[in-house]
């Protein structure tokens, strides 16, 4: 391992040296960041793009017994296949509008939990709500859902406060227009919590300082709130966001397999439910690899969009 | 531009590393994998043709004296008690019987999916596998043994199995199932040769609450309605039918309008259900049910808890389930409330006209490809694995894989392998451990076996009238398209496949008109289910002229 | 935070504020609490019951008696606090030096580097090849598998990244002034500086160890090794899965697993979501530094 990573090293600098002699000064200058770098570099390069070369059975049709080198070419026939699929605008359609849910409310959903939090003045009541409402993270998907159903049920609970306002009971996971709320409300339900640590983290580096001359100033909470405390997390919230709009074509697989129903596939199906039944049950790993591929190449188009978008409006980026 | 060029040149790199990476990693793979164990096992094979010339009449044990191992990896059935096969009487038996060691090698539970596929691309095989090759290797069975995954068993099975051999002799029926097209066999089959112990999923009723209202055991779709709609009116039960949505895949209402909810077929000719004309009768009539409240509405979305707990709490009256739901249904809803009169009995598979035979039920085939032993081309003892696995086709072999131990899991009783107490007990499900029915694996199962499993009498009644159906003459048997053809109709039917499901369960539930049902069927055949049907049909005459 | 002066509006935020807190904290607590109760009922008025669990039914520990008599759960207990405790420190170590790296202005080959780490989130070579490659490192059934192909998360380094650009550069300018190299001002300059980030890093690195059974899955064959997320999984996954295989003649209550699972689900959350209170503390510590200053 470490022999490798010094190898790489080493190969990196001949052939930087060769390039231009400002990367050489720049190794040398910053050599004990370099040195720093070069564990993260061959984490990298092992184990992420050492099996990356996998990703050309996409354009094969791969055997598993036969190999990478030993399986036809096929070009773009696996893409082809998705393209012509009757289901394949459905597909798109119910991912990106189910990722667009998420975002659009789930997203929100721990920063306003957060903020809510840091208007707390009572530390142990503000301890106790953070403690409890990251519990559901920790409960397995499959309990998760099985409280899903049975509070959805026709003889469930939101059936009860539904026919308190004089509403008739309906099993709601049968209805199709449902489905995307019922997903995202129960998102929110198991992760608003956990997904606040990371605001909560970055609230306390906001200089507590700022607040003090505001008060000074006499600045009301909602003033303090809006130009001190938000622009105080604004950079880890654009990252977060960027991140995610890289992930919008990307829904699991688990949850939707464990709530949806055949009439509720027309707004229920996904691509990775879709794969999952393809690919998995029937191991085609070609054309799920493919299907991967071209999530992939979505996904990165949004992610260097947001990137750019988050340089502009507010100079936070990744790259 | 500088920043630009450093980016092309580490990509660059990285790719190249990469591909340095992959490039000893798979020639090492090929070492391992393919071509080492492949050339051994071929001299070997020579070599043993050599020393033995004449086929095995009788096998005689211990098979070897040298401490032997094989490996064997499949899912563990019986997960739930013991952790290994290797804690099961049965097995350790047979090791001390065949004087050959297993290693078991068990998947995490429900993970044998995504472990068979790294074993496959790992090329690094163990001796034996228990996994369906048959429906999952990528091609089909021929293409394993082409790629050189598993071995082809005529040989072996004629010259080392004598039992397994004289068996599939005398019994052609099973040993057409158990080959390839071209009349390989290719694993050590677990096998459920008697077909009256084989239909154990239908419905049944509580007799109790019928006698109560005066009402008889429905036979027909329409005294099913009626019955169900007095139990209603009565107020009894405010759901009188409940039953797990994928159990109407046993074609348990469709049977009864000569219509099955997937392939069947009629007189050598392969038919697609939802095309009939009849499936519409069918459909309406289940949707009638639903909309008049007589089913329970959450039976789409149920898990078996839900449902049970239902059920115990005697909220319905009609059943579609398990053989074995029965009894534990009839003592867990005495046991909730001591009280109940609680009797369940069995129903017929509900027909159109009294008289008449549901075409379809439940019926399980007599080859289970999935608990199956297929051997590895890795296996450098074949011969001796082949006498180890035959052991469980002989006599000795049959008591011992169903009922384990003489003396410590059963005792014979007028001729009778009758279980110990302990064993027989159902509460602690052990009849499992000896019995190895539900945990299965390449042996034939034995009905004497299965009859015990039978607490209440009216278990046994329901396996005689769950199993007078025409199921027999409409079941497709398990055929196998060619690897090309296979892929064709997995690309096709794959769409269909979730067309009809959603299909069908929205006209069940009302959120599609009965109207649209001719443009459901012309959806279906505009997606190619002709195509589907051809593919079916080739197989299946491959089949017959097998 | 003193607030010295509260007027009606501000009263009435914090009132509205307080409920809408506590319901949300009725609505999430509900899942533990009906796990716990269901872990502690009896087995028969468990299985008739459907619907919310306000309270017990009946008290029983004969699940968690059961549980305890299963090996496993020892053997699964001290695989998982060997991979959290070797698989979060080395993480933390990885992810931290990286971060320190990359979020250094000036360093000509930290953009090209970030712009690889990125594209790894994005493009993998899936399941197989990745498992070849850890094959061929010789690491199959070792439990060095479970803990080094996932050592850095993509998206914790850069989160971590994120947070060591946000500290001041003033404080590292006079540490170099001083002739400090980098290793110097990672260690004693940005390090404690930056503890409620770390105490999230080993928040999300220890519940995600914690919570993994896929990476034992995939490379583990010796059950011995197994975590014990992996052998909860198994229990979790058995009533599901003889449902699916729906050729099988079974005989055994499922009921017996329903109690079962609750209460190995009691065991195998508890001690990791202690962790959080644990942390918790750092994160207000990292008020108090900063009111200190102040």
């Amino acid at each position: 391992m470490r022999m490798q990573s010094r190898l790489i090293a080493g190969r990196l600098k001949i052939k930087v040296d060769g390039f231009t002699a400002k990367v050489k000064r720049d190794l040398l200058r910053h050599k004990y960041i370099y040195i720093m770098l070069l564990p993260v570099v061959a984490y990298y390069f092992i184990f992420h793009y050492g099996p990356i070369y996998g990703a050309v059975i996409a354009f094969q049709d791969y055997s598993p017994a036969l190999g990478v080198e030993g399986s036809t070419w096929v070009g773009f026939q696996n893409f082809t296949d998705f393209f012509h699929n009757y289901y394949f605008w459905r597909l798109i359609k119910n991912t990106v509008l189910l990722s667009f849910y998420l975002i659009l409310f789930g997203f929100p959903a721990p920063i306003v939990l957060a903020l809510m939090l840091n208007e707390v003045n009572n530390t142990r009541f503000k301890r106790t709500v953070q403690t409890v409402t990251y519990l559901p993270h920790f409960i397995s998907l499959v309990v998760i859902c099985g409280f899903i159903v049975n509070f959805t049920s026709r003889g469930g609970i939101i059936n009860d406060i539904i026919e308190t306002f004089g509403g008739e009971r309906y099993n709601l996971l049968l209805k199709p227009e449902l489905f995307r709320s019922i997903y995202v409300v129960s998102d929110i339900w198991q992760t608003v919590g956990w997904g606040s640590i990371i605001y909560l983290a970055a609230l306390t580096n906001i200089d507590i300082e700022l607040y003090q001359a505001a008060m000074i100033d006499g600045a009301g909470r909602w003033k303090q709130l809006m130009h001190i405390t938000l622009p105080g997390i604004a950079p880890t919230v654009i990252i977060m966001l960027i991140l995610r709009m890289g992930r919008i074509m990307t829904v699991g697989f688990e949850k939707v397999i464990l709530l949806y129903l055949p009439s509720t596939y027309e707004t229920a199906d996904v691509i990775s439910t879709y794969v999952y039944r393809m690919g998995l049950q029937k191991f085609s790993y070609s054309y799920s690899t493919a299907i991967g591929l071209f999530n992939s190449v979505i996904n990165c188009s949004f992610l260097i969009f947001a990137n750019y978008a988050g340089k502009k409006v507010n100079n936070t980026y990744l790259w | 531009m500088r920043k630009i060029s450093c980016v092309i040149l580490l990509v660059c790199m990285m790719l190249s590393i990469s591909t340095a990476f992959s490039a000893c990693g798979n020639k090492k793979d090929s070492d391992l994998g393919q071509t080492e164990p492949g050339t051994q096992k071929n001299e070997q094979d020579k070599d043993s043709l050599k020393e033995q010339k004449k086929p095995l009449d009788s096998l005689s044990f211990p098979i070897t004296d040298k401490p032997l191992k094989l490996t064997w990896w499949g899912e563990n059935g019986a997960h739930k008690y013991h952790e290994s096969l290797d804690d099961f009487v049965i097995y350790k038996k047979l090791q001390e019987i065949t004087g050959i060691d297993i290693e078991f090698i068990h998947p995490p539970l429900g993970q044998g999916d995504e472990q068979f596929s790294l074993l496959i691309a790992s090329g690094e095989y163990p001796d034996l596998i228990m996994f369906n090759f048959l429906n999952k290797y990528p091609g089909g069975i021929e293409k394993a043994i082409e790629d050189k995954v598993i071995i082809s068993l005529n040989d072996l099975i004629n010259n080392y199995s004598p039992n397994l051999r004289d068996y599939l002799k005398s019994n052609e029926e099973l040993a057409k199932v158990v080959r390839t097209n071209d009349g390989l066999y290719y694993c050590y089959p677990s096998l459920l040769p008697d077909p009256t112990t084989r239909s154990y999923i239908g419905p049944f009723v509580r007799e109790d609450w019928l006698e109560e209202l005066n009402i008889e055991k429905p036979h027909t779709i329409d005294e099913w309605y009626r019955a169900m709609v007095k139990i209603k009116e009565s107020g009894k039960s405010e759901f009188p039918l409940s039953f797990l949505y994928s159990l109407l895949r046993t074609d348990v209402f469709a049977g009864a309008y000569d219509v099955g909810l997937n392939f069947y077929m009629r007189d050598g000719k392969v038919y697609y259900g939802p095309l009939q004309p009849q499936f519409k009768d069918f459909i309406s009539t289940i949707r009638k049910w639903y909309a008049e409240g007589l089913i329970d509405p959450d039976f789409a979305t149920f898990d078996r808890k839900t449902y049970e707990a239902k059920v115990l709490k005697e909220e319905n009256v009609l059943f579609v389930d398990y053989l074995s739901r029965i009894a534990q249904f009839t003592s867990g809803i005495k046991s909730n409330n001591p009280d109940s009169a609680c009797e369940l009995s069995p129903i017929n598979y509900p027909v159109l006209k009294r008289g008449e035979k549901a075409m379809l039920g439940h019926f399980t085939p007599a080859f289970r490809p999935f608990v199956s032993i297929y051997i590895t081309t890795a296996n450098k003892y074949p011969e001796e694995s082949a006498m180890m696995l035959d052991y469980a086709y002989s006599e000795e072999g049959n008591m011992l894989f169903n009922f384990g131990v003489e003396g410590q899991t059963y005792n014979m009783v007028n001729g009778f392998p009758t279980y110990t107490k302990d064993i027989a007990d159902p509460e602690t499900g052990k009849i499992n451990i000896a019995g190895q029915a539900s945990i299965s694996g390449p042996f034939k199962t034995d009905p004497r076996f299965f009859v015990q499993q039978l607490i209440l009498d009216q278990q046994k009644q329901a396996i005689r009238l769950w199993s007078d159906t025409d199921v027999l003459e409409h079941q497709l048997p398990p055929i196998s398209p060619t690897a090309e053809d296979s892929k064709e109709f997995a690309n096709i039917y794959g769409e269909i496949e979730t067309y009809v499901s959603e299909m069908i369960l929205k006209f069940i539930l009302g959120q599609e008109s009965t109207d649209k049902f001719d443009d459901f069927v012309n959806q279906i055949k505009s997606m190619g289910i002709d195509r589907v049907i051809e593919i079916k049909q080739t197989a299946l005459d491959s089949f017959n002229s097998r | 935070m003193i607030k010295i002066r509260k007027n009606l509006g501000s009263r009435i935020f914090d009132t509205l504020n307080t409920v809408m807190l506590v319901f949300l904290m009725v609505l999430c607590v509900y899942p533990m609490i009906h796990v716990l109760f269901a872990s502690v009922s009896e087995l028969q008025k468990l299985s008739v019951h459907d619907g919310l669990m306000l309270y017990p039914l009946g008290f029983s520990l004969e699940s968690y008696k059961k549980v305890f008599e299963k090996s496993f759960i020892f053997t699964g207990y001290y695989n998982s606090i060997l991979y959290v405790g070797i698989g979060t420190a080395l993480s933390l170590f990885l992810t931290s030096l990286g971060a320190y790296g990359l979020s250094r202005k000036n360093v000509l080959l930290a953009k090209p580097i970030m712009i690889m780490v990125v594209f790894t989130m994005f493009f993998s070579g899936g399941l197989i090849p990745t498992y070849l490659l850890v094959k061929d490192l010789g690491m199959v059934n070792h439990r060095i598998a479970v803990i080094l192909p996932t050592a850095i998360s993509t998206w914790n380094l850069i989160i971590m990244r994120t947070n060591f650009m946000g500290i001041p550069e003033s404080l590292e300018e006079s540490a170099r002034l001083d002739g400090a190299n980098d290793f110097f001002i990672f260690a004693k300059v940005i390090i404690p500086l930056s503890k409620p980030i770390i105490a999230v890093m080993l928040l999300f690195y220890g519940v995600g160890r914690w919570n993994d059974w896929f990476q034992a899955m995939i490379y583990l064959r010796d059950r011995d090794l197994y975590p014990l997320q992996l052998f909860l999984r198994e229990i979790l996954i058995q009533n599901q899965l003889e449902e699916m295989r729906f050729d099988e003649f079974d005989i055994d209550s499922l009921m017996l697993a329903e109690t079962i699972k609750y209460s190995i689900i009691v065991i195998a959350t508890l001690p990791i979501i202690f962790m959080y209170p644990m942390l918790q503390k750092h994160f207000v510590k990292g008020i108090m530094i900063g009111a200190l200053k102040g």
